[in-house]
């Protein structure tokens, strides 16, 4: 793949950069949370737009990334090991291993597709979360507070994530570096492999591919990107609550990737972001309209631009700059 | 004796009302291959009406008519504005159903405010054989479930549009070129679907306390009963409805009803994952 | 009759019938001979509204049919036996004559004594589920099915496929008897000789998607040479 491609998402990543010079810091306080909304918008595209597996409770992973995260940076399971990085590894770690599990659940044999995957997911994500509710050592449905901010610790150096800006660009780093990753890795070997899942899986039986492999593998690497998305939330927020892994968030995020458009990462997140931006802008003014709005559009969006009201106009912009936006 | 049979009459109740759900679910899908999301919205609005046909004056009873005739219309106005565009796409109609029972839930707090609603029983009377005592009310529900769960039989068995309908989901094609108007089937199926959700949930109300959120709670049960008895057999919403219902409502006995909520679902995930044609199916697909 | 003038159509961007005419006499049995993907079907299948021609124009009696919904389409009292029979196998041979009934909207058993005096194993068989019938049997009942609503024109696809010889003459036999009793016009599409040679009286040949030549089924017997050419054998 040319770097070409790559462009319409770093043009997007240096009118963010330049965001937090024209806003006030409540407002880069707000982009913070649009851009883990935004990974975890990728994590979803992963799965279902690339993958095909239409899975109606990605808030799973993000909520099991946002409790593990908690627990091990206020120090509830080993009161020594506190560190961002190790719980970011751990929340990652975790979602991947659940995601494996239910994806073994799910996919081997004859796997489960469409609608009962659907309903199925569901009935995962509402099982977490009255779980998490209920569950009282991890702080029941009021969850857990004081969830303290990323730090980055280098020997002596120590430097802790307080302040908007200094988080806000951090966040950039990472969603981005995530995002172009991403772009690369679906326009390899492994995302002709997965076209080729979603359009024909027994011809990719046929030469010798192992579906479950690639369902499983593509289903983890979502996990593993709505884990680290997840985990990033509790920092900004300070707070885990059952609402994080529950059948809301979860249909959510499939709002917000349908509407962008979820065979293309940068419209997904950018699905995220702008619906993010927009409630937060709007629903002041709009109040209990806003979900109204939101219903109604996705409805529309559905019937007449299925490929996404992001994704359509991105798909003719790179057409015509000869590119395939990813 | 008496420490089983309430529990037993409960659970009963529970299934009755479950699979009045599952069989409005069960006529969308299995006909059309629809995944109607905001079927627990035409349940919630079901209710609503009985709440507000009682606040209005119009009596239980007018409730009671009101209820099928106001959600089967909407029903009507779904099939036609939204469904019918999609019936081709089946994941679409997942999607688009979602964003429908998130407009619907809003559009019903906007009107009628987030808070539970409550409408008072038409009658309060229990009756008892020897020390066994059970609320009239629930004992009437149960039978009106009943008569209208065989009523839906007697329709799909016996009736010439219950041939003709199940005609359609066996082979749609074939169907329209001996001369059936398909689209005129489904909607009309659509409709039925939607009153029978609507009847359920006006049924329902007085015994429960109704708000916009309570959809939800009846939904996925409800398609976790339709799976695991067993897409395509009318019969499969039964004994799914009695497996996911009365084993839920049987458990809260033993456990917090938070554990047994857990337990059943996951139970389900095991049963449809086990056997993919469901409890009752085996034929088909 | 039934006219097909400048018929263009096929499923997606690929055409396989291009620019087709066709016009099959009324109260005849019409047979569409050619080898496979030549366009027989497709052009019985625009005939039923199940595919939406790209252009040119089908006229049923001087009326336009083209694009109309398939249910429509039967309505104006054109039968089809679509390939591969399609018969309902969880319905009993009554059901899926009661059904038909239903479809086209006449009185069922006004209809079946026709039914039963040109099928009688259809009497002798009726509660027996249509699944449990051999492929032959099967056929019959489509046929049969098809009938029920009386049909102007009755179109059939390959009735012969996959079923052995002795049930392919006694279908070709009632289906003529039919014929010569009723003034039901037959369109046939078939490949297998001893069928259309049975029952046929105009013989159309089809190849890319055109009718390429016609001609008298009783020529034929003579003069086998449009066979070998058409067909292939």
């Amino acid at each position: 793949m040319t770097l070409r491609a790559l462009i319409p998402s770093f043009t997007l990543m240096v009118i963010l950069a330049l965001l937090p010079l024209v806003l006030n810091g409540y407002w880069v306080g707000q982009l913070n949370y649009y851009l883990v909304y935004g990974l975890f918008a990728l994590s979803l595209s992963v799965v279902w737009g690339y993958g095909g597996i239409l899975c109606l409770g990605q808030a799973a992973f993000f909520g099991i990334g946002a409790y593990v995260m908690a627990l091990v940076t206020k120090g509830m399971i080993l009161p020594d090991i506190t560190s961002s990085l190790i719980g970011i590894l751990a929340a990652m770690i975790a979602a991947v291993l659940f995601a494996l599990v239910l994806g073994f659940f799910l996919f081997a044999g004859r796997g489960v597709q469409g609608a009962y995957l659907a309903v199925m997911t569901i009935a995962v994500t509402l099982m977490l979360e009255r779980l998490m509710s209920n569950w009282y050592a991890l702080g029941g449905y009021n969850g857990l507070l004081d969830i303290p901010p990323l730090t980055l610790q280098l020997g002596d150096f120590f430097y802790e994530f307080w302040d908007a800006a200094p988080l806000f660009y951090l966040l950039l780093t990472i969603v981005f570096a995530i995002l172009f990753a991403l772009q690369i890795f679906m326009n390899s070997r492994y995302g002709l492999l997965l076209t080729a899942l979603k359009g024909n899986q027994d011809r990719l039986t046929f030469f010798g591919y192992g579906i479950l492999r690639l369902k499983m593998s593509v289903f983890a690497l979502g996990a593993a990107i709505a884990g680290l998305a997840g985990a990033l939330f509790v920092t900004i927020d300070g707070f885990a609550s059952p609402t994080l892994i529950g059948f809301t968030l979860s249909t959510e995020v499939l709002i917000w990737v349908a509407l962008g458009g979820k065979e293309m990462l940068l419209a997904a997140f950018l699905g995220a972001f702008v619906t993010r931006f927009a409630e937060g802008w709007l629903s002041e003014a709009l109040d209990d309209f806003w979900l109204l709005a939101i219903g109604a559009i996705f409805m529309v969006s559905v019937v007449l631009l299925p490929k996404g009201l992001i994704a359509t106009p991105l798909g003719k912009i790179g057409e015509a700059l000869k590119i395939r936006i990813r | 004796m008496i420490e089983i049979a309430i529990p037993l009459m409960d659970a009963l109740s529970h299934v009755l009302i479950l699979i009045l759900v599952a069989l409005g679910l069960m006529i969308i899908f299995g006909l059309m291959g629809v995944i109607n999301m905001a079927h627990g919205e035409l349940f919630m609005i079901g209710a609503y009406v009985m709440v507000m046909a009682q606040q209005w004056g119009i009596g239980y009873v007018g409730g009671l008519i009101l209820a099928p005739i106001i959600v089967g219309f909407l029903g009507w106005v779904i099939e036609r504005g939204l469904i019918c565009h999609i019936y081709h796409r089946p994941i679409d109609t997942i999607l688009a159903t979602w964003g429908l029972s998130i407009a619907l839930k809003q559009a019903v707090v906007l009107t009628f405010g987030p808070e539970a609603q409550s409408a008072p029983l038409p009658f309060d009377m229990r009756v008892g054989i020897g020390v066994f005592e059970y609320p009239l009310y629930r004992l009437m529900v149960m039978g009106a479930s009943i008569l209208l769960i065989c009523m839906c039989f007697w329709v799909f068995k016996k009736t010439d549009f219950g041939l003709a309908a199940r005609a359609v989901i066996a082979r749609p094609q074939t169907s329209e070129i001996l001369g059936l108007n398909t689209a005129k089937i489904n909607r009309t199926s659509f409709v039925a679907g939607a009153a029978l959700a609507g009847i359920a949930g006006a049924l329902i109300a007085p015994t429960i306390s109704v708000d916009p959120q309570m959809g939800l709670g009846y939904l996925v049960p409800g398609f976790l009963s339709l799976l695991v008895g067993g897409v395509g057999a009318l019969s499969g919403v039964i004994v799914g409805g009695a497996a996911v219902g009365g084993s839920g409502s049987l458990l809260t006995n033993w456990i917090s009803p938070v554990a047994s909520q857990i337990v059943v679902f996951l139970m389900a995930l095991v049963i449809i994952r086990m056997r993919p044609n469901g409890l009752i199916g085996g034929r088909k697909k | 009759m039934l006219e097909i003038s400048n018929l263009t159509a096929g499923y997606g961007q690929s055409m396989i019938l291009q620019d087709c005419s066709l016009s099959i006499k009324t109260g005849r049995v019409s047979a569409l001979v050619g080898r496979n993907g030549m366009g027989k079907t497709t052009l019985l299948k625009s005939i039923m509204g199940l595919i939406t021609p790209a252009s040119g124009n089908i006229t049923l009696n001087g009326a336009d049919i083209t694009g109309a919904k398939p249910h429509i389409i039967a309505g104006q009292r054109i039968g089809y036996v679509p390939q591969g029979r399609e018969i309902f196998d969880d319905f009993t041979v009554y059901e899926n004559l009661r059904l038909a009934a239903i479809a086209a909207k006449v009185d069922l058993k006004a209809r079946l004594a026709d039914i039963y005096h040109w099928f009688p194993i259809l009497k002798q068989r009726a509660d027996q589920k249509a699944g449990s019938f051999s492929g032959g049997q099967q056929q019959i009942l489509a046929i049969a099915r098809a009938m029920i609503a009386q049909p102007e024109i009755l179109l059939l696809d390959e009735p012969s496929e996959g079923i052995q010889p002795s049930i392919v003459q006694d279908i070709a036999k009632t289906l003529k008897k039919i014929s010569d009793e009723s003034d039901m016009t037959i369109l046939l599409v078939e490949q297998n000789v001893d069928m259309i040679l049975d029952l046929a009286e105009d013989i159309y040949f089809i190849e890319n998607g055109q009718i390429q030549a016609e001609t008298a089924a009783s020529k034929l017997t003579t003069d086998p040479a449009l066979l070998h050419q058409f067909l292939g054998i």
